[in-house]
């Protein structure tokens, strides 16, 4: 499955007649040998494992590998601000309020009107943006692949339930439930927050996790297991799991530029992540006043999250590609 | 056909009453209704008790539930918490301006995503296809609330600039918008920013999918027979290629209506666009129960409506399903 | 000398992929006579299809091109026509009937639609009566029963069998002068190949039309093909009458296809196919494309350097090897070898 060209098996040679005792079931060696040399050339075997396939195909991606660049520099600063900022998030200085970006004393983002780094402030809203959206991403995938994988697997009444309920989950006004969720409940600790994105956002995962174990349970290598006394949790884990990476992974890179995207806008509108705790949609928030004079208070943090999340989808594209090119087109 | 709309419709009518359920129960859950009111020191006892009796908030919820249902059908909604002010005449003018919206930007959306996703096909790899392509990147990256922001330092600073209001970057109307046509186009100036806004997204999204779905239907077989009957090129691309190509996109807009009330709520508040959306965030910010659950349930309601149509459609466009 | 209906002449059309350019047709000729089935036969990769697909013009322009040569058809090359001539031709004068049925045939348009559509493209006068008419008529004449009724349903609601019947029907429609059924009985179970070869004998003999009969099953070449063209690596490796290809072949290639198939009047309890794998078309073998898999080669130094024209191996017979006349030798020997190797395995010869 994963070599280039295949050598013919026994298989084969069944299929085309009796196989010679002792021999391997070729076809007649024929007696030229400059023919044996040249039919041994044609058969030149090249195994790869499937992960140097998909690097291959990954890394050849320029606009991925480049994005995933960036996002790692950017990622990196943003969780370590603490080391990389130039400034504290709160640390005021009066003297030099509301001043534009400017390269002297390291504003690069300029500061706020009572004198705050911006470029520091931006950094750390980040580090929260990045904490949260891989939260959301790890506890929806989890989520969704469990109930995606046993409504596939068990079908039946699990199933119909499952998915009723996903369903009606797609039914209702997305945000308007996060924000009464987040209104109600989570105030203050962002992992509250991420916990409520994540509860509404693994539903799609669940849909595509399902719709590849309803077709992954009619193939052979499952009835094998099952032949062999696996238990049904083996085989939906050991067995099953493996073969729907690539969509989940997918997926997942996905579900992180859209929680980044879900948490700035709660932040935003005063329902998320609530100060002390820099946030990126929070900046904007405060900036917004402000913003016909002082541009680099909506502008800057708009842009880091317009970057991050543009990185996050050429990764996820790359991806796409990269872990499955016989997909129709992107 | 008609036995498959009407079994359609009768399907939905169980679907809005489970979510009649789980709103009510939900909200009920998440806190106590009384909650924002005992934390303010000028809130008297007897206030409370007045609240608590007419909103028998002291039965126990399953009876709450039906007589939240009963104000609701019979009462139009009933009155707020706080204040007793009456729900659905606010509501419903919110309602009649998010429509305005939400419908606009869906169509503008549909129509642009649509055209572009088949030129894109059309043209794949080419210049045009590419810019599409980076477009529709930018749309899933960008986040509303910022977008609109924008939109209006834009605007704002083109006018500044120029002395000319092109679009209005705020509120609904104008202070003497006129009658008649006036008043449509001032309405038009003030709505255009907010539907831009709005539609970005989605367009990023249909066209996508769109050009998605026409390269595979582009290269099926029965396309390429229809080429081979003689047909023109347009022809083959309109009755034959978008014909099944815009299946998947139907279903496509009809999920997507969740989102757009979504954006719809962020988009109002960035414009101060008395609709449903600034209605909804108010009650939040008051933690006003009741209109929080009147909002939910009408937009459930609208969504539900959009799939619905969403359906009947596929099944105009797609025979092989209606007989299911 | 009667004048054939289609002249293929040196075509050569190729194919830009990311991993070079692909030269699906190599210099291909061939001749369809009126009146007479050719069979085109060939492994995937030969070329067979995009050489029909040329001819009409049907293949994408990017990433494809049809490079040079002539197809000469009515007295036109139709590679010069315009786009609108192009058209007037396809559907018409020349029709195509393709593999798979259920994939051919537009899933959310009626039938008798799509039929109907035949008809109208190249004569627009007709109006809606005319049309359901003439199209429940052509869905009679291929054997679809209650064809009043089927002309309202859907490509789902038929069987495989009749939606091939139903492709005959638009391919017949309007009267072509050349039938292009490009594996017509691939994708059918084997008791419907045989009705749906039925189908198309029937049309033809109405129509009168001359068919090109593309197909990898040699079983169907034998039944149905007047004459032969066998392909490979996208040339014409050999051309000849249908018996002469069976029993005379003159190319290593043809005598490998011969030997693969099963057979009824021989002793042999094996089959000997060819060894190897049809050649790369970005990286075509230098000389005699088949030259790594053939038998005949035995090493000489002409088989890699010089490509084989298609030399005249007897009346109306063709065939692309230098070392033609040493065919029927290679084809006892084939036998004889296989029927050693099965005394050696202790096997009944």
């Amino acid at each position: 499955m994963s070599e280039e060209i295949r050598e013919r098996t026994p298989r084969d040679a069944a299929v085309e007649g009796h196989s010679q005792p002792g021999g391997s079931g070729g076809p007649p060696p024929p007696a030229d040998s400059e023919l044996d040399a040249t039919y041994r050339e044609g058969l030149r075997i090249e195994a790869r494992s499937q992960w140097q396939l998909f690097r291959r195909r990954f890394v050849t991606h320029k606009l991925a590998m480049v994005s995933l660049f960036i996002l790692l520099i950017i990622c990196g600063a943003a969780l370590f601000a603490d080391r990389v900022a130039p400034y504290g998030f709160e640390q005021i200085d009066l003297g030099n309020r509301s001043k534009a970006p400017t390269l002297e004393d390291n504003h690069f983002f300029g500061t706020d009107k009572i004198g705050r780094d911006y470029f520091s402030r931006v950094l750390y809203g980040t580090g929260t943006s990045v904490r949260v959206a891989f939260f959301v991403a790890f506890l929806s995938t989890a989520i969704g692949t469990v109930v995606g994988a046993l409504a596939g697997y068990y079908r039946g009444w699990l199933d119909n339930v499952l998915m009723r309920f996903v369903d009606f989950l797609l039914a209702v006004p997305f945000l308007a439930v996060l924000l009464v969720a987040a209104a109600f409940l989570g105030r203050g600790s962002p992992y509250r927050v991420a916990t409520i994105i994540a509860l509404l956002l693994w539903t799609t995962i669940a849909r595509i996790v399902r719709g590849q174990y309803l077709s992954l349970r009619e193939k052979e290598f499952v009835e094998a297991a099952r032949a062999s006394g696996a238990s049904d949790a083996r085989i939906i884990f050991r067995h099953m799991l493996p073969n729907t990476f690539s969509p989940i992974i997918v997926n997942a890179t996905l579900t992180v530029a859209l929680a980044i995207l879900l948490e700035a806008t709660l932040s935003f509108l005063g329902f998320g992540i609530q100060p002390p705790t820099p946030a990126l949609g929070k900046l904007i928030d405060d900036g917004k006043g402000a913003m016909l004079t002082d541009w680099w208070l909506v502008t800057m943090p708009g842009l880091m999250i317009v970057t991050i999340c543009l990185c996050i989808n050429f990764i996820g594209d790359g991806l796409r590609d990269a872990l499955d090119p016989t997909q129709s087109e992107r | 056909m008609v036995t498959f709309i009407l079994r359609r419709l009768l399907f939905s009518i169980p679907v809005i009453v489970l979510a009649s359920v789980v709103i009510f129960f939900g909200v009920s859950s998440v806190g106590d209704p009384l909650g924002e009111l005992r934390t303010r020191p000028n809130v008297s006892q007897v206030t409370l008790d007045n609240i608590v009796e007419r909103k028998a908030l002291d039965q126990p919820l399953p009876a709450q539930y039906l007589l939240w249902v009963q104000e609701a059908t019979t009462n139009r909604f009933g009155t707020t918490l706080l204040g007793d002010r009456p729900i659905w005449p606010d509501l419903r003018r919110a309602l009649w301006f998010t429509l305005q919206l939400v419908i606009a930007a869906e169509v503008l959306a549909l129509i642009i995503g649509i055209g572009l996703g088949v030129l894109s096909a059309k043209r794949q790899y080419s210049v045009f296809d590419y810019a599409t392509t980076t477009i529709s990147f930018l749309g899933y990256s960008i986040p509303i609330f910022w977008f609109a922001l924008i939109l209006q330092v834009i605007f704002t600073n083109i006018y500044r600039a120029t002395g000319t209001r092109i679009f209005y970057t705020a509120g609904l109307s104008s202070t003497n918008p006129g009658t008649g046509l006036e008043f449509f186009i001032d309405r038009l100036q003030h709505l255009a920013l907010p539907i831009i806004a709005l539609a970005y997204i989605s367009l990023a999204l249909y066209s996508r999918y769109m050009r998605s779905s026409m390269l595979e239907v582009i290269n099926a077989d029965y396309v390429r027979t229809a080429r081979a009957k003689g047909l023109r090129e347009t022809l083959v691309t309109r009755k034959h290629a978008m014909r099944n190509a815009l299946i998947p996109i139907v279903t496509l807009a009809a999920l997507n209506f969740g989102a757009l009330i979504g954006g719809a709520i962020v988009t109002e508040a960035v414009f101060s666009i008395p609709g449903m959306g600034s209605y909804f965030i108010r009650a939040l910010t008051a933690r006003d129960v009741y209109p929080i659950m009147a909002f939910l349930m009408i937009t459930t309601i609208f969504i539900i409506i959009a799939n619905l149509v969403a359906d009947i459609l596929y099944g105009y466009l797609d025979p092989r399903i209606r007989n299911e | 000398m009667v004048e054939p209906v289609l002249s293929i002449r040196n075509l050569v059309t190729e194919f830009t992929t990311p991993d070079g350019v692909v030269r699906a047709v190599n210099d291909v000729s061939y001749d369809v006579y009126p009146g007479e089935t050719l069979g085109v036969v060939g492994e995937s990769g030969s070329g067979k299809s995009v050489t029909v697909m040329s001819v009409l013009r049907l293949i994408p322009q990017p990433p494809g091109r049809i490079v040079s040569g002539e197809v000469l058809f009515g007295g036109r090359d139709l590679l010069q026509l315009s786009d609108r001539e192009m058209r007037r031709i396809r559907g018409k004068e020349i029709a195509m009937i393709f593999q798979d049925p259920m994939t051919s045939l537009n899933p959310v348009m009626k039938v008798g639609r799509q039929i109907g559509e035949a008809l109208r493209v190249h004569d627009p006068e007709l109006d809606d009566d005319g049309v359901r008419t003439r199209a429940v008529d052509l869905l009679d004449q291929v054997g679809v029963p209650n064809p009043s009724d089927r002309f309202d349903q859907y490509p789902h609601q038929y069987s495989g069998g009749m939606r091939q019947r139903a492709m005959i029907a638009m391919a017949i429609a309007n009267q072509p002068k050349l039938l292009i059924a490009d594996e017509p009985t691939t994708a059918l179970d084997v008791t419907i190949q045989a009705q749906v070869l039925g189908v198309l004998n029937t049309a033809r003999d109405q129509t009168q039309a001359a068919t090109i009969l593309i197909t990898h099953d040699l079983g169907v070449i034998a039944e149905e093909a007047d004459r032969v063209v066998v392909m490979y690596g996208g040339k014409v490796v050999e051309v000849g009458d249908v018996h002469t290809i069976f029993n005379d072949p003159r190319h290593p290639y043809t005598v490998g296809l011969m030997s693969s198939l099963p057979r009824l009047d021989t002793d042999l309890d094996r089959l000997a196919p060819i060894g190897g794998q049809p050649p790369s078309l970005i990286n075509l073998p230098p000389g005699c494309s088949f030259h790594p898999r053939c038998r005949l080669m035995r090493g000489r130094e002409r088989c890699r350097t010089d490509v084989p024209p298609l030399y005249d191996t007897g009346p109306e017979h063709r065939a692309a090897c230098h070392f033609h006349e040493e065919v029927p030798t290679l084809r006892e020997e084939v036998e004889q070898v296989i029927g050693a190797e099965l005394t050696a395995g202790g096997s009944q010869a």
